[in-house]
């Protein structure tokens, strides 16, 4: 029986939240999770407190988020692509973790109305290889985040439909180079570019780890079970860095769960377009089962 | 009941424990440790903190068709492995 997900209830996720004023926004006198850069420095502080986030973006702005899921303060005016890009990239998928969605640092792309979720850190290469997808007949649904949610079958929803890329990855795409002042060296990608956008829940064909490969000739797909399977899903989730202890046990389940349910692999891309034409022939066989 | 009739380790506070497949997923929530078990490590972590250790110990050897000697250092290395980790702890005796 076909199920018309899109319809189900679903909402764009990101139009939950929004910057409801600019002022002081105070610390709280207690430790942070923090996340570290290559160099080991913070460069993002959370503290989880019983009504809020509060965020701060270090050297950049702090920002406090309402348990009403919808409103931010931020402690600066920031131009408003940055803005954009806290707001859809860091603290959306956050708030909605601290919401109970279970929420991947991920891209989505669909085909057939089936999705595959593209785990990786940031740089892996999810926001090149979803632009790639959506330049050979895959719609593309976000690079960033993908909120996952049980049953029969599991779906998948971005966060929010957006794509931006670097220079690097636009040349190799064969896009125009970039016009304006990109972010954090990264330009966005219109629907003209790279095809319609999908922002609805899909069913889960597959959840892939992606991983930059140093070697040269075609990508590489290893299918995991069990504890491997679970470990790839429990890096990529935002859950851990809102510190809550709680949470996570549910998480463990609820990840556990999709591991049984959901082929789950690992995806070794090698730079380069060769690279990533033949990871894109992989993605269609994780679909076509 | 006797110290000889209970569990000699249990999972320590905080720590999930999930079945995935045949392999367990140890997490502690609070220090944020992951660790994976296969099928066989397991099965003797269930065992150990549910069952008496001789018990345990003397069933696992039956099952797994191993000496005993092979079985009690093998043991040895992945509870102290656990413990250091911080996911196990010993039951003290007379408990």
């Amino acid at each position: 029986m076909d199920t018309d997900l899109s319809a189900a209830g679903s909402r764009h996720l990101s139009a939950d939240l929004r910057v409801a004023g600019i002022a002081p926004v105070t610390l709280p006198g207690r430790p942070a999770v923090e996340s570290l850069d290559a160099s080991r420095r913070a460069w993002r502080r959370v503290w989880s407190l019983p009504d809020r986030l509060v965020v701060e973006f270090v050297g950049i702005a702090t920002a406090e988020v309402h348990d009403d899921g919808r409103s931010v303060v931020l402690d600066r005016a920031l131009p408003p692509q940055l803005e954009r890009h806290l707001l859809d990239d860091h603290l959306l998928p956050l708030a909605l973790a601290r919401k109970g969605e279970l929420v991947v640092h991920a891209g989505l792309v669909s085909r057939a109305g089936r999705a595959i979720v593209l785990i990786g850190r940031s740089g892996a290469g999810k926001s090149t290889l979803v632009g790639h997808c959506g330049r050979h007949e895959w719609t593309v649904g976000g690079d960033d985040g993908v909120a996952l949610r049980g049953g029969s079958p599991w779906t998948a929803e971005p966060i929010y439909p957006g794509l931006r890329l670097t220079a690097e990855s636009r040349a190799l795409l064969d896009l125009p180079r970039p016009r304006g002042e990109g972010l954090f060296g990264k330009w966005q990608v219109g629907p003209q570019e790279t095809g319609p956008r999908s922002q609805g829940p899909l069913p889960v064909a597959g959840v892939l780890l992606l991983e930059p490969s140093p070697l040269t000739g075609p990508a590489q797909l290893c299918m995991l079970r069990g504890v491997q399977a679970h470990a790839v899903l429990f890096q990529g989730t935002f859950h851990p860095d809102l510190g809550d202890a709680r949470a996570l046990e549910s998480v463990v389940d609820r990840l556990a769960q999709l591991a049984e349910a959901v082929p789950v692999g690992r995806l070794g891309v090698p730079r380069g377009r060769a690279g990533l034409a033949s990871a894109e022939h992989l993605l269609r066989r994780v679909l076509a089962g | 009941m006797t110290s000889h009739s209970r569990p000699a380790f249990a999972l320590s506070a905080g720590v999930v424990r999930r079945r995935v497949h045949e392999e367990m997923v140890l997490l502690h929530v609070d220090r944020q440790r992951y660790y994976g078990l296969d099928p066989i490590g397991a099965d003797i972590v269930t065992r150990l903190v549910t069952q008496p250790p001789e018990a345990a110990l003397d069933a696992l050897a039956r099952d797994y068709d191993v000496e005993r000697t092979v079985l009690d250092r093998d043991v040895a290395v992945l509870t102290t492995a656990l413990l250091d980790a911080g996911l196990l702890d010993r039951v003290p005796r007379g408990h």
